[in-house]
């Protein structure tokens, strides 16, 4: 059995990496026209609502707006879509349906992957993140997640893994492999040791150890908690004061608690000491602007709205929206201060979409709820095959009613579960088959549509329209005044 | 089972020490999401209480998608060849999640 490597070929590799390709790469950048496109900025926000497809957004705005409102994200001025596919490993075979470390890799690095890489590309190669440039360049740096900050889109931009498993304590080959050869250090050691980010908030507290904290206190960290003892808690946070902190606190051993169970199941002291993801944002937004260094060469902060991607998995309605919600909520933080500041770009956009997130007209049923397929013959001028003259219809032992109201009970149901929105009545309530939104799920998995992106600041119009997922990192780079 | 960073995240039911072989079964229950990578350490005892044998078990994660729940991983059974085993330890140094 393998123990803890003390091996540092991720860690010094990447950052002789990072250098070199600020001297390069982001050189390229400078040719750019004069133009609004061409505009640099200070700061950037980049909010990932992971597994956040467009129904995701849609359901979110229709609960708490109604029909004709707006989230927070979709009043940004800027829209666009954003494509995620992924390779297939050791090659440029589009894998068409991406998970969370190819597209955190994607927009970090800029190159496409194969799923579970982590700053790694198709061949295994170490690529340099933006977080690792942003921060050569004297930027400051945060990244803030409601997962294990360990997890893949945060360790994305701040460490470097063959598979995605390698997050910690342990090394073990079989969940690390080997990157050139060689071990390499897990994730959490590598967070705890790279300096990459000034200021790091999320869950996953048991990957660290106490000599990882050690560690993190010698090189100027604030660490809140005890790193694989007790967690951080909100009041640890607010309590830090003072200019060019760095800062790490882990609120949870494993994930943060979605919002909903917060408030509904697990309201226990260490719950109710876990901050929202938006109480994060503003943290880490104030702690990277109040320095000195900041105000010179502006930071870059990326948050992650984590559980709307897993409460999809599980294909619960209820915790995707109020996730998605929690989500829009950081966004508001985030537009906030780049509308005070005047110099911070916010992007916001998804790494892929998560099980097949559907609206479907109230009453109806989905083909996984029917006896059959819809009917494919329509007179003389259908050729499919196999022929079906006629359509299924509900089917009693698959629907047996709203998955959370009458049919909560049933674990085999494929009924649609129901929400009232803004625009409904008093007296209708969630899992009502009167209330207006009625959702369905396809999978436990995730798809391969293109999600949605919004943009904000200065330099926001180069993310309208269409963009690959990799385009997001040039387009990123290249706004950055300090990369420039 | 030996305390461990994931002892939170799992319980284990109907755990035996029985011809040769410690067989137990498993459920995540915490960040019940995608099964990415478990991994399991068994070291197991003769009636002396002398260590006779140690394996790291490592699960393939497609073998446990059928016992994949919305409450997470339930029932997982697992079964590691443990000869001359009378008492055997577990402990769990990985376990990831989507």
């Amino acid at each position: 059995m393998l123990g803890r490597s003390k091996t540092w070929v991720a860690a010094s590799t990447a950052a002789a990496a990072a250098s070199a390709l600020l001297v390069t790469g982001a050189g390229a950048a400078m040719a750019d026209d004069r133009s609004e496109r061409g505009r640099t900025v200070k700061n950037v926000i980049l909010l990932i609502g992971d597994g956040m497809g467009t129904t995701h957004v849609d359901a979110a705005r229709q609960v708490r707006y109604g029909a004709a409102g707006a989230l927070q994200m979709e009043q940004l001025p800027v829209h666009g879509s954003v494509t995620t596919w992924a390779v297939e490993r050791g090659s440029d075979q589009p894998e068409l349906v991406t998970d969370s470390a190819s597209a955190a890799t994607a927009w970090s690095s800029g190159v496409k992957t194969y799923n579970a890489a982590i700053g790694v590309d198709t061949h295994g190669s170490i690529v340099p993140t933006l977080m690792e440039q942003a921060k050569a360049a004297g930027m400051r740096t945060g990244n803030v997640s409601t997962a294990e900050i360990t997890d893949a889109t945060p360790a994305a931009q701040m460490a470097h893994a063959a598979l995605r498993g390698c997050q910690g304590p342990i090394y073990t080959e079989a969940s690390c492999e080997t990157i050139d050869g060689q071990p390499y250090l897990p994730i959490a050691q590598q967070i705890a040791r790279n300096n990459v980010a000034d200021v790091i908030l999320g869950g996953g507290n048991a990957r660290f150890t106490a000599e990882d904290q050690a560690i993190m206190q010698a090189n100027g960290y604030t660490v809140l908690g005890e790193l694989g003892g007790r967690v951080a808690t909100e009041d640890e946070l607010k309590s830090v004061t003072g200019r060019d902190r760095k800062v790490i606190g882990l609120f949870n051993t494993g994930n943060l608690t979605p919002e909903v169970n917060k408030a509904k199941s697990f309201p226990t002291p260490e719950v109710k000491a876990e901050p929202t993801l938006a109480e994060m944002t503003t943290s880490a937004i104030s702690l990277l602007s109040q320095s000195k260094q900041s105000r010179r060469d502006g930071f870059f902060l990326q948050v992650e709205g984590a559980q709307i991607d897993k409460r999809s998995h599980a294909n619960d309605a209820a915790q995707t929206i109020g996730e998605t919600l929690a989500f829009d909520d950081a966004v508001a933080a985030a537009r906030a201060f780049a509308e005070e500041d005047r110099n911070t770009l916010v992007i916001v956009t998804a790494d892929h979409e998560c099980a097949g997130f559907n609206i479907i007209g109230k009453g109806s049923f989905t083909n996984a709820e029917s006896t059959a397929p819809p009917s494919n013959q329509s007179g003389t001028s259908s050729t499919q095959s196999p022929a079906r003259p006629s359509g299924g219809s509900l089917d009693p032992e698959r629907s047996t009613g709203p998955v959370n109201g009458s049919g909560s009970g049933d674990p085999t149901n494929f009924a649609p579960a129901t929400f009232r929105t803004a625009d409904d009545p008093e007296g209708v309530v969630d899992g009502d088959p009167e209330a207006s939104l009625w959702l369905t799920y396809l999978s436990g998995n995730h798809t391969g549509q293109d999600v949605p992106l919004f943009s904000f600041g200065p330099g926001s119009e180069r993310f309208s329209g269409r963009s690959d997922n990799t385009d997001l990192y040039q387009q990123m780079a290249a706004a950055l005044k300090a990369l420039r | 089972m030996l305390d461990g960073p994931f002892t939170d995240r799992v319980v284990v039911h109907d755990a035996a020490v029985d011809d040769g072989a410690v067989t137990l079964q498993l459920d995540v229950v915490k960040d019940v999401s995608e099964l990415l990578a478990l991994e399991l350490d068994v070291a197991w005892y003769d009636a002396s209480g002398t260590l006779v044998g140690s394996t790291r078990h490592v699960v393939n994660p497609e073998d446990a998608e059928a016992f994949h729940t919305t409450a997470g991983i339930a029932g997982f059974p697992v079964t590691v060849d443990a000869p001359g085993a009378v008492t055997a330890t577990l402990a769990i140094p990985v376990l990831v999640n989507e």
